[in-house]
């Protein structure tokens, strides 16, 4: 009983002793070399050493989480004696584990082990049904990867819901690969829309699991299929080793590809008016007159048009260097503005609650570095881009920025403002892509007539 | 990365993140540190005590608690940076998370720091504060080992391990002040296959990573003098 209940618990994992220790209760886990030795002879499981090690450095590897020979470091080990053991710094936060590390794979029960109860009662409108269609249509004929598009506030998660609850009800195994801290917003969100279902995420059997790529290095040969919700699939054996013979990956983005090919597109957000375009103004000398405090029309412009409409803007910078320059300027250029700006430099507790202060309508601006810039529950908000021309800003960015204006059905045609000293390709690009997004929607008939 | 990467070098970066930094091969270790890091690090700039190198801000040369401890029992010491959140950082990443390769970028700023204020000092030994084997084991290597011996590899000085832990003490790191006095007392001692070495000549170093209330150090000086060593100092990363 004991050698079937502990086996249950690891199989389809890929664990060091340690993991397993944890995941194992105290008997089990005081027992677990008589165990282990009992699987291998039974053939459930295969042992290999965590660290790839060899005379040439480029043939050393990490099996764990698969990186190359730059991340393995070698030091001396007091539990091999080994001068030369090897250990990964890749995976380091997730467990150190060296050359004399053993790494058991365990094999995958046959089926999934529950039948699915839930049974989706979505508010889906016909387009949220007809993208959740391809995707299931596209699912059942392709035969590896899918690349789906969906665009911030277009129902992504209702979309993503009616497909999962389609894949479980066919028994099938999924893992949904999220960034760290987007899964407690997921969780959240799933929580009020389908408590059931956090309730098969939170369970120990694997049919549904929510957790970050570093996760999905402990399954093997598990899920038949992969979503990399916002995130770039590893091609690698330690991310793929994770999936069963057949299994597939849907790649999920939030920008249009120029490399892959995009399967599904949906091109339009919930209240089905089009993303607003950005609008790029070219002012030479933009760096000189903001050092010299020289003033910026379209900026001032800008700011009377936001102050008009009664909304708040985002005035975004490439560098946290610029924040205070810009800053400065302000003081000196626009002083009214500057005491209705509050500014972030770094990410810490007191920007967070700058951030829930400018939601609370206390601040008019919010001046911060745009890697900073993260999606914002406020309704009439509006963006403006100082130096859109800097190389940090590549297409995809600058798609993702302008992304976050306009989710709120009352208020979908906020201005985006680039302001920049010359037109480069990626913001021609990012206007271009809109463009298509808004014609793609139109064509579809996703559009609101009035819009 | 791949093979080829080496072909084509990058620019080099800061050891503590990844930015991007000039650095000369010659050049001392604190230009080998971003800006930021070191920043966060802050290293230890006078006014400080002259026992346990403690910032202070008055014109005393010894602080409160050094003067409480008698001058046979007082051992000198010196730090190189203060214990910020980033050293805390820092100093995770080496001790509990494992990343040995850390031990040559703190134990070359340690170096610096012993090169500067030390420099008079015809040091002959460098040895580490001992870890417990049970905790050898849980780890996989002596963190204060590793600097000693980046720290002789720098200075041209032998680093051997010549203390040894007798008692098992709980993690410093979650005891006040007290409780660090009491649970260090009698807990070290000459390792048995180094009680016939001679240290009546002896100026050693003794490294460690922390430098808290400096019990661990006296602890561990005392057992050397007790030896015969001639002159104990002590070298910490972060005070």
């Amino acid at each position: 009983m004991e050698f079937l209940s502990a086996f249950n618990k690891l199989a389809g994992r890929c664990l060091t002793i340690c993991d397993m220790r944890q995941i194992l209760d105290e008997k089990e886990s005081g027992n677990i070399q008589h165990l282990l030795q009992a699987w291998e002879e039974e053939g459930v499981l295969k042992k290999e050493p965590a660290i790839k090690h060899s005379n040439w450095s480029i043939f050393r590897k990490c099996n764990k989480c698969g990186a190359g020979a730059s991340d393995i470091a070698v030091s001396d080990c007091v539990h091999c004696s080994n001068k030369t053991c090897f250990y990964c710094r890749r995976c380091l936060f997730y467990g150190r584990v060296k050359s004399c590390t053993p790494l058991f794979s365990f094999l995958p029960t046959t089926e999934g082990k529950q039948d699915f109860l839930i049974h989706a009662n979505l508010p889906l409108t016909a387009v949220l049904q007809h993208t959740s269609g391809n995707l299931k249509s596209l699912y059942e004929r392709t035969t590896k990867h899918i690349h789906a598009v969906l665009i911030p506030g277009s129902g992504e998660l209702l979309i993503l819901l009616d497909f999962l609850i389609y894949l479980l009800h066919k028994k099938k195994r999924i893992f949904w690969c999220q960034e760290k801290k987007k899964i407690a917003k997921t969780m959240d969100q799933l929580t009020l829309l389908m408590p059931k279902l956090v309730k098969y995420i939170d369970s120990q059997d694997t049919t549904l699991v929510l957790g970050t790529k570093w996760d999905l290095l402990t399954y093997n040969q598990q899920f038949d299929l992969v979503i990399w919700d916002g995130l770039v699939p590893e091609a690698c054996h330690a991310w793929e080793r994770s999936m069963a013979e057949k299994g597939r990956q849907l790649v999920i983005r939030t920008t249009l590809s120029k490399w892959d090919r995009n399967d599904v597109v949906h091109p339009v957000r919930l209240h089905r008016y089009p993303i607003p375009i950005p609008k790029f103004v070219q002012y030479r000398n933009l760096r000189k007159h903001i050092k010299r405090n020289k003033p910026i029309h379209p900026f001032h412009i800008f700011v009377e048009e936001v102050q008009a409409l009664n909304g708040q803007a985002l005035i975004l910078v490439p560098t946290k260097e610029e924040v205070e320059v810009t800053l400065k300027w302000l003081q000196t250029v626009m002083p009214e503005v500057a005491n209705k700006t509050c500014s972030i430099l770094v990410e810490n507790e007191e920007s967070e609650e700058l951030r829930i202060l400018f939601s609370e309508q206390k601040f008019m601006f919010m001046l911060m570095p745009q890697q900073l810039m993260e999606k914002m529950q406020i309704a009439n908000l509006h963006l403006c881009l100082l130096h859109a021309d800097h190389p940090t800003f590549d297409r995809k960015r600058l798609v993702e920025l302008t992304h976050f204006i306009g989710l709120n059905a009352y208020f979908p045609e906020c201005e985006v403002l680039f302001i920049g000293e010359m037109n480069t390709e990626m913001i021609v690009q990012t206007k271009k892509e809109h463009i298509y997004l808004n014609e793609l929607a139109k064509k579809e008939g996703y559009l609101q007539k009035e819009a | 990365m791949r093979w080829w990467s080496s072909l084509f070098p990058v620019r080099p970066s800061c050891w503590f993140c990844d930015q991007s930094i000039e650095q000369l091969f010659f050049a001392s270790a604190w230009s080998k540190v971003c800006k930021e890091c070191t920043v966060n690090l802050s290293p230890i700039h006078p006014p400080i005590c002259e026992i346990c190198f403690r910032p202070l801000d008055d014109d005393m040369n010894v602080c409160g608690d050094c003067l409480q401890i008698s001058h046979r029992d007082r051992v000198q010491n010196v730090s190189a940076v203060s214990y910020t959140s980033k050293t805390k950082k820092v100093l995770a990443r080496f001790k509990y998370l494992g990343d040995e390769g850390y031990a040559k970028y703190i134990g070359t700023i340690m170096c610096d720091t012993v090169e500067k204020h030390y420099s008079p000092i015809p040091f002959t030994l460098i040895t580490s504060v001992p870890l417990h084997q049970n905790r050898i084991k849980e780890r996989g290597f002596n963190q204060s080992q590793l600097l000693a011996e980046q720290i002789g590899k720098s200075l041209g000085l032998p680093a051997p391990s010549l203390l040894e832990r007798i008692k098992a003490s709980p993690p410093q790191a979650n005891l006040g002040r007290n409780a660090r006095i009491q649970s260090l007392r009698d807990c070290f001692g000459i390792q048995p296959d180094k009680m016939q070495l001679d240290f009546t000549s002896q100026t050693i170093l003794l490294v460690d990573d922390v430098y808290t209330t400096g019990t661990t150090i006296r602890e561990c000086a005392k057992i050397l003098r007790h030896a015969g060593a001639q002159t104990v100092y002590a070298v910490t990363f972060a005070r």
